[in-house]
């Protein structure tokens, strides 16, 4: 059923593509998740200086992901590329407990930003294969997700970037959500 | 170029770590430091000691050899920082070499390489493209950031009398805007977006940043604004016209630079500690090596998005799909009905020709590159005498995708009653997750051995893995007529296959003399598929702010004056099943006891959902129904009871599904464990 929806959406939009930033911490899996994600590339393309851009095609739906990173005074670069952003995907160490202040500041710096207002936002708890891993409920109660983001449509899905659980289960959800915008 | 580089590391190679030391700290360790390249044995004892056991390559080997003090260790900073710059640092892919760098725990190398790429041209474009061919920089961000960082730190030292003064991280957002512009620019992957800087915007976005960082320094904007407007848009063009260069790792690590190094002592001793012992041998090995893995994951990779049957028949071996565990080997060699199958039984032609079809029809999909992982395959199962044919089914349409009502697909699972049905005879093997299905002459040779199926000549076969496959007893559903079917009355039985991301699904009509064989093939199917299908508790542990029209908020608002949330349409999610043909690797493979538990819990955790579910569905019609006053909006309610049957399908399906497994899979551990 959802299926004949979407494939009813692609033949009366043809195919959309997304900008997506991947944004986390240190260590919380971006790189893991984009090579997971890559097996499901469309095509190789030539390799370009600078910074991990992956393009998955996903349907009829192709998200253009950038791995966007570095420290604070770098962060108004990025900028340029707010507007254009159909989702922000963010990526939590869920058994780094240490870190979750951290993550949840260098979250709201750039979801408050104007122009990330209507942006749908996703959030990987990953490494939930590990024992003491924060569960994804826990996870979107720490990040008081439900009082502070009244805009965004948002979700937190667990995940395990090494066997690939919870990716498509994401990407899947980006997409359910962004096609009517 | 190289001259000056190996001169370089003559005069600076031990300044401090920071790389900006102050002149007379230097003087000191310059001697220390040629004395150490030029003379000391241990410093060859090292190099040869850490190409042989790359892991242990920094500081143990430093503790071991050189007291474990700092210059030992900055020794070794500086010696794989050139190994880096001449493409012979084994311990990781060069293609990693700026993702090592940028790690934090290497921060004292990364200063050292930096050093060696010294002199510095003026422009900041043109030392991007130095170091961009010095290094493979495709990297992490933050990595890319904090070589950056570093090169901007070094560089300002190096020129303070332009503009930026000593302020490094000015220079730092400059290098990283003109990074993020050529990956904008030139990277393949961004043609299509609409987001491509103008140089306008390059501009201001650069200028934007910067203004923030100027106020924390004693420049001026208004100062330099006019030089460097025009100095970035320079940059722009320039780089608009050529990317910066791409990297491409220095093959022949024995025809390193280094060999060309002209300054006598250095040149000596450097070439020395590598060839001594046949050690630049092993070098050019180890290179070699590197690239051969790289190749190899690239391999994996295409593998991957081959179907077995593809695989299968280009002699490319199947990787295993669960754990195997040492019952296994039994009960395959005694040939447990529950472990293995290998009969002829009947195929529904139909179902066969959507067989091929699906082979085929799924390399359309990659045509039309949807390019999901759902089978590149040009998989062309059978013979290559057959091959045109497989082009005709590249040139048709899509629409053999899937039966769309409720009626054809009711209409194809159950062929049988159809008068005019026509049945074909295969050879269907279940084995290790797999199930084989052969036609032609000579598959009654076949044993289940699968290394026998190469050898086939004049027949037909397909490979799928059982992934999240499901088989039912058609007779267990059906009563015709009232009659009671026994003894030797055909049986028939259905292999459905998930449905695949591009909407696909294939569905397989079988027909046995007898039901005692269809039984057993529907309980071995549902075996194997149990066995390797993890449960997907993702979709149930989601936490989000979409509403379905359910959520406690929502229901608790009452009726009428609460303003009406805007409804989102509930869809399961897809999980890795619906890249069928991707599943050559199985995502969690667990023992067969483990199993069943997660699988059992799991039922308990739908059971409850399911009750949840329909206790919710009162409510709903409470809150959303018409007789709830303010729902005069119809369609709101139709979409919310829409949501509600759409979940319910969707539990209802995962429940019948599970518990088959669940069966399957107890099976199995009471024949263990008598």
């Amino acid at each position: 059923m959802g299926n004949a929806f979407s494939r009813a959406l692609g033949k009366l939009f043809g195919s959309r593509e997304m900008k997506i930033l991947m944004l986390g911490l240190d260590n919380a899996g971006k790189t893991t998740i984009l090579y997971k994600l890559k097996l499901n590339k469309i095509k190789t393309s030539t390799p370009t200086v600078g910074f991990n851009v992956e393009t998955v095609a996903y349907k009829n739906v192709k998200f253009n992901m950038w791995d966007v990173g570095g420290q604070e005074r770098l962060r108004p670069l990025w900028r340029h590329y707010f507007p254009a952003t159909t989702a922000l995907m963010f990526v939590i160490d869920s058994n780094d407990r240490q870190r979750m202040t951290e993550a949840k500041e260098e979250l709201y710096s750039v979801i408050s930003e104007k122009e990330m207002e209507k942006v749908v936002l996703l959030v990987w708890a990953n490494k939930q294969d590990l024992k003491g891993a924060m569960k994804p409920q826990e996870v979107s109660d720490f990040l008081q997700l439900d009082k502070n983001l009244k805009n965004q449509l948002w979700c937190v899905i667990g995940s395990n970037a090494l066997t690939g659980q919870g990716l498509v289960e994401g990407l899947s959800w980006v997409s359910n959500n962004t096609a009517k915008r | 170029m190289n001259v000056d580089r190996f001169e370089a590391t003559g005069r600076r190679g031990e300044t401090l770590t920071s790389g900006v030391a102050p002149a007379e700290d230097v003087v000191p360790l310059r001697s220390a430091g040629r004395g150490a390249i030029m003379e000391s044995p241990k410093m060859t004892n090292i190099s040869h000691f850490a190409r042989r056991q790359p892991s242990l390559a920094e500081s143990e080997t430093s503790d071991d050899f050189a007291g474990g003090d700092y210059w030992s260790d900055s020794r070794n900073s500086l010696l794989t920082a050139m190994e880096i710059l001449d493409g012979s640092f084994a311990q990781v892919s060069y293609k990693e070499y700026a993702n090592y760098l940028g790690h934090k725990d290497n921060f004292s190398v990364l200063t050292r390489f930096i050093d060696l790429l010294k002199p510095f041209p003026v422009s900041l474009l043109s030392l991007l493209v130095k170091l961009s061919s010095s290094v493979y920089l495709i990297a992490e961000s933050q990595n890319i950031d904090k070589i950056l960082e570093e090169l901007s730190r070094q560089w300002v030292m190096e020129h303070p009398g332009t503009v930026w003064k000593l302020n490094y991280k000015l220079c730092h957002i400059v290098l990283f805007s003109l990074l993020i512009l050529n990956s904008d620019l030139h990277n393949e992957e961004t043609k299509s977006a609409h987001t491509r800087f103008s140089q306008e915007s390059f501009v201001r976005n650069t200028l934007s940043a910067l203004e923030l960082e100027l106020g924390k320094s004693e420049l001026v904007l208004s100062d330099i604004q006019s030089a460097l407007t025009h100095e970035l848009a320079s940059y722009y063009e320039a780089l608009k016209h050529s990317p910066l260069p791409v990297f491409r790792g220095r093959p022949n690590a024995s025809l390193s630079p280094t060999s060309t190094v002209t300054s006598p002592n250095i040149g000596r001793s450097i070439n020395q500690s590598r060839t001594e012992d046949g050690s630049s041998l092993s070098r050019t090995h180890s290179m070699a090596r590197s690239y051969y893995s790289m190749s190899s994951l690239n391999t994996t990779i295409r593998d991957r998005r081959q179907t077995a049957t593809w695989k299968s028949h280009n002699g490319v071996d199947l990787p295993r799909l669960y754990l195997r565990e040492p019952f296994d080997e039994e009960q395959i060699s005694w040939r447990n009905p529950l472990w293995c199958m290998n009969f002829v039984v009947r195929i529904n032609e139909g179902g066969y020709r959507q067989l091929r079809k699906f082979e085929g029809g799924a390399s359309a999909y990659s045509r039309d590159s949807v390019g999901t992982a759902a089978s590149s395959s040009s998989s062309i199962s059978y013979k290559s005498s057959k091959r045109s044919s497989i082009f005709r089914w590249l040139k048709r349409p899509l629409l053999q995708k899937k039966s769309k009502s409720l009626f054809e697909t009711s209409r194809t699972s159950m062929s049988f009653l159809e008068r005019d049905s026509q049945w074909t005879r295969v050879r269907v093997c279940i084995q290790e997750g797999r199930v084989f299905i052969l036609r032609g002459r000579e598959s009654d040779e076949f044993t289940g051995d699968v290394e026998s199926l190469k050898k086939l000549s004049d027949t037909t076969y397909f490979v799928y893995s059982l992934f999240e496959a499901q088989a039912q007893l058609i007779q267990e559903q059906v009563v015709i007529g009232g009659r009671t079917r026994v003894g030797d009355t055909p049986y028939n039985f259905n292999l459905l296959f998930p449905e695949t991301a591009g909407g696909g699904q294939l569905v397989l009509q079988f027909q046995a003399d007898d039901a005692d064989t269809a039984t057993n093939y529907v309980d071995c199917i549902n075996f194997w598929a149990g066995r390797l299908s993890s449960v997907p508790t993702t979709q149930f542990d989601i936490v989000s702010n979409e509403e379905y029209g359910w959520s406690h908020g929502v229901l608790a608002q009452g009726d009428s004056s609460s303003p009406t949330p805007h409804i989102s349409r509930w869809r399961p999610l897809l999980t890795i099943d619906a890249f069928q043909d991707d599943v050559d690797y199985i995502p969690e493979p667990l023992p067969l006891q483990e199993r069943l538990r997660e699988i059992s819990e799991f039922i308990g955790l739908l059971s409850k959902a399911i009750d949840e579910h329909n206790a919710v569905k009162p409510r709903l019609i409470d809150r959303w129904g018409p007789s709830s006053g303010a729902a005069s909006d119809n369609s709101t309610f139709e979409l919310v009871m829409d949501n509600w049957n759409s979940r319910y399908l969707y539990l209802h399906g995962q429940y019948e599904k599970r518990e088959v497994y669940y069966k399957a899979l107890s099976r199995a551990a009471a024949i263990l464990s008598t």
